[in-house]
């Protein structure tokens, strides 16, 4: 029952992105009966599609946009053109996740008031409290089937977990288990179960994995109100007058300009593009880009505190069987500022095949030699771990228009710039050790403390604040300067936690379309 | 698959055993196809052919691989030079701007005073583009897997949850941390 909307209709909802904030909004949405297009700039690749291939997967569906970096964060340098690793493609980085399905911790939405005021972290407390999120954590939780959640049985662990769990408890961690996981751990929702490929990062091709573009978007087409457009790369969101949304100018597959009127318009295109097109936006009557009036479009760009640690054990693993990620620590993501630092991180079991391990093991030109070749010869005995911890929000840490460099369709790159806060440091090095000690307590031979790699949690840069001055949307992701235009992906995360942020974009785009369908009836906007 | 148990004094120990083309020693047979390997290329002459599989080797020095599997690397790269002047020019000038500082010929050259050559040169185009031909063909080729231990591909075969992805010589974690899985 697909539907198609006239470009003129303007009383459609008009949804930027299919990932895992625009995806599941246009799902809501479309079930509550109100009329979705959804623009989607990738293709739509089905399981079938998806290659067992990591370079083949990552350049089937990756964003490749031309970006650039600034700042002295090791991306800038390693990865000066790719500062994050995200997905175009219907579903978004939906496609490429590793399904870590965590809830903040209540302390983790009022940081400000917990943390206090750090020197250089542009700290806020969230609008909203976890008691306000915990019904729709439970929704999404039952939507996404979050294993040992609603009773859905936790995965069993592989290789990897294996190691890991005995390094763990022989350090005595407590909270040492295989993970809140979108995983289907028995079939479910019309979903197989998982069959352990170790393919989660490439696309999952039993389907067994939660993602927005085979799980939510098909749904929302039943509905018969709804309309995915494939290819459509939104360049501009457009305004009457009144200086209200009414519309957006999107490039087409065959390259040519269309314009899509709404009523609404919601932004879902990942923390990178979401501020970028607010900026390219800009207009007469909104000079510095829309819902701007704060300067805050763009800043405190968040990416999670990441690293990883890699270990040569001293006899075979073969980590790359099984689940991507299968496990976790939980114990380290507590706020406990005697370690020298505030926040907390998680520290999650990761594996990834030889062909990104030699890309990733050491990233950058600096990566060679006997220590990276004896471990990537002996990649069987290889076990591995990725450290999430909450980073803080920085003014300077920016999205801004790189006018001097323009993409496929003319438009101004986005320049990421990073800088890692004094906190974001010592709470790496204190990850590296405990990820050390875990490999050494369990047998390691030698052991990597690897960088950050493109980062995969982009978040922050629309931020939603109490007050309009201190950031762009309010706690419904609703625009603070403008009434019908909204922000559903993670841009809007005041704060970024210890935990992988998924659920937590979910969660709010499931709140959102309470709110949306809820104001729509009453005629407000 | 070989299982070999691993320490960290016999890892020390064997890095520092690492030495040139194991083919240069390996008697006369394997000169031979490695001198017809050299002179085979469709674009790059034989000394630069041999000085870049040297270079491979000495970026990622490998004990269980075989010198004919650096040669994929340097295979894909003369490929490539084939269609690309540029690209050929700068193996050229890479190689003897390699050569001239270690005095004449890289490949004579201690693995020692290699590795100080190859750090001085660190981040330039040509060694740039030896170290991602490494990383991005040689290590995403079959051959290389088999020997490292990689298996890739698990999907026409099924997935690992029967294939031994729980079959490392760790202890099994209870039940209530790794639950058992569908089909037990
Ligand atoms: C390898 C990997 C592993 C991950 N693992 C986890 C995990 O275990 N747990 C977790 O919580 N999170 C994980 N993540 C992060 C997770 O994927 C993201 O947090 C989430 O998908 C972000 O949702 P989003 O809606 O903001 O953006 P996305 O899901 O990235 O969706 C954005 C969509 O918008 C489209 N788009 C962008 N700009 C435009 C435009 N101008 N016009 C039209 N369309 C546009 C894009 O093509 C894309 O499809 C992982 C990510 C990666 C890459
Ligand atoms: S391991 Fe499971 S979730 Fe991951 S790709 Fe395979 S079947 Fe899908």
């Amino acid at each position: 029952m697909a539907k198609k909307f006239d470009l003129n209709d303007d009383s459609v909802a008009v949804v930027i992105g299919s990932g895992a904030g625009g995806g599941t909004l246009s799902n809501e949405l479309a079930q509550k009966g109100v009329k979705v297009v959804c623009l989607e700039a990738g293709k739509n690749y089905s399981p079938d599609d998806f290659v067992n291939d990591e370079w083949g997967a990552f350049l089937q569906t990756a964003w490749l946009d031309n970006r650039t970096t600034s700042g002295s964060w090791s991306i800038a340098s390693n990865w000066p053109n790719l500062p994050s690793w995200i997905v175009k493609s219907v579903g978004g980085s939906t496609l490429h996740w590793a399904g870590a399905s965590l809830r903040f911790q209540e302390h983790e939405f009022k940081v400000r008031t917990e943390y206090g005021d750090v020197a250089g972290a542009n700290l806020l407390d969230w609008p909203v409290s976890l008691k306000e999120m915990e019904p729709y954590y439970d929704k999404a939780e039952y939507k996404i089937g979050v294993t040992r959640t609603h009773g859905i049985p936790g995965l069993p662990g592989n290789n990897n977990f294996k190691v890991f769990y005995d390094g763990a408890k022989k350090l005595g961690y407590k909270d040492v288990h295989t993970g809140r996981m979108g995983i289907n751990s028995m079939p479910r929702d019309g979903r197989n179960a998982c069959l352990q490929l170790g393919f989660c990062f490439q696309g999952c091709k039993s389907g067994a994995k939660w993602s927005a573009g085979y799980s939510e978007i098909p749904k929302a087409e039943q509905t018969g109100n709804f309309e995915l457009r494939t290819q459509a790369h939104v360049i501009q969101i457009t305004h009457n007058k009144s200086g209200k949304i009414d519309g957006v100018v999107y490039v087409d597959a065959d390259g040519n300009q269309q314009k899509q009127k709404a009523r609404i318009v919601a932004v879902a295109g990942n923390s990178i593009e979401t501020p970028r097109l607010l900026l390219m936006s800009n207009s007469s009557m909104y000079p510095d880009g829309l819902s701007n009036s704060s300067g805050q479009v763009g800043k405190n760009y968040m990416r999670h505190l990441t690293g990883s640690v890699y270990a040569l054990m001293d006899k075979p693993v073969n980590f790359h069987r099984g689940t991507t990620m299968a496990g976790i620590v939980t114990d380290e993501s507590i706020n406990d500022p005697r370690r020298g630092f505030v926040g907390g991180y998680e520290l999650e079991t990761l594996a990834l095949g030889l062909p990104f391990m030699a890309g990733f093991l050491i990233p950058g030109v600096s990566g060679w030699g006997e220590k990276v070749s004896n471990a990537l010869e002996n990649y069987d005995h290889l076990a591995g771990m990725w450290i999430v911890g909450e980073d803080m929000p920085q003014e300077k840490n920016a999205v801004s228009l790189n006018t001097d460099v323009k993409d496929q369709n003319g438009m101004p790159v986005p320049n990421v710039h990073f800088d890692d806060h004094d906190n974001d440091i010592k709470m790496r090095k204190h990850a590296f050790g405990k990820g050390t000690d875990v490999y050494n307590a369990a047998g390691a031979v030698d052991v990597f403390e690897t960088p950050p790699y493109p980062s995969t949690h982009n978040l922050g840069t629309c931020r939603m604040s109490e007050k309009p001055r201190d950031g762009v949307c309010d706690k419904n992701g609703k625009s603070h300067d403008i009434a019908n235009l909204f922000i559903s992906d993670g841009s809007q995360f005041t704060t970024g936690a210890a935990e992988n942020p998924t659920l937590t974009i979910v969660s709010l785009a499931i709140r959102q379309a309470e709110h949306i369908a809820k104001e729509m009836s009453k005629g407000t906007i | 698959m070989k299982k070999i148990k691993l320490d960290r004094r016999s890892f020390l120990k064997n890095s520092s055993k690492i030495s040139g083309f194991v083919v240069l020693s390996g008697g006369m047979v394997q000169l031979n196809a490695f001198n017809a390997w050299a002179d085979k290329k469709s674009s790059l002459d034989s000394h630069v052919a041999k000085t870049m599989l040297l270079v491979s080797k000495d970026l990622f020095p490998g004990k269980k691989f075989s010198d004919e599997l650096y040669m994929i690397s340097v295979d894909s790269l003369d490929g490539k030079a084939a269609t690309d002047e540029s690209l050929k020019k700068s193996f050229v000038d890479g190689v003897a701007e390699i050569d001239s500082a270690a005095g004449g010929n890289y490949m004579k050259a201690s693995y020692k005073d290699r590795v100080a050559i190859l750090k001085k040169i660190q981040g330039n185009p040509f060694f740039s583009t030896l170290r991602w031909e490494m990383v991005s063909v040689f290590y995403n080729n079959k051959k290389v897997w088999d020997v490292a231990g990689y298996q890739g591909e698990a999907y026409d075969q099924g997935g690992y949850y029967l294939r031994g992805f729980q079959d490392a010589d760790w202890p099994q974690p209870p039940e209530k941390a790794s639950p058992k899985g569908w089909w037990e």
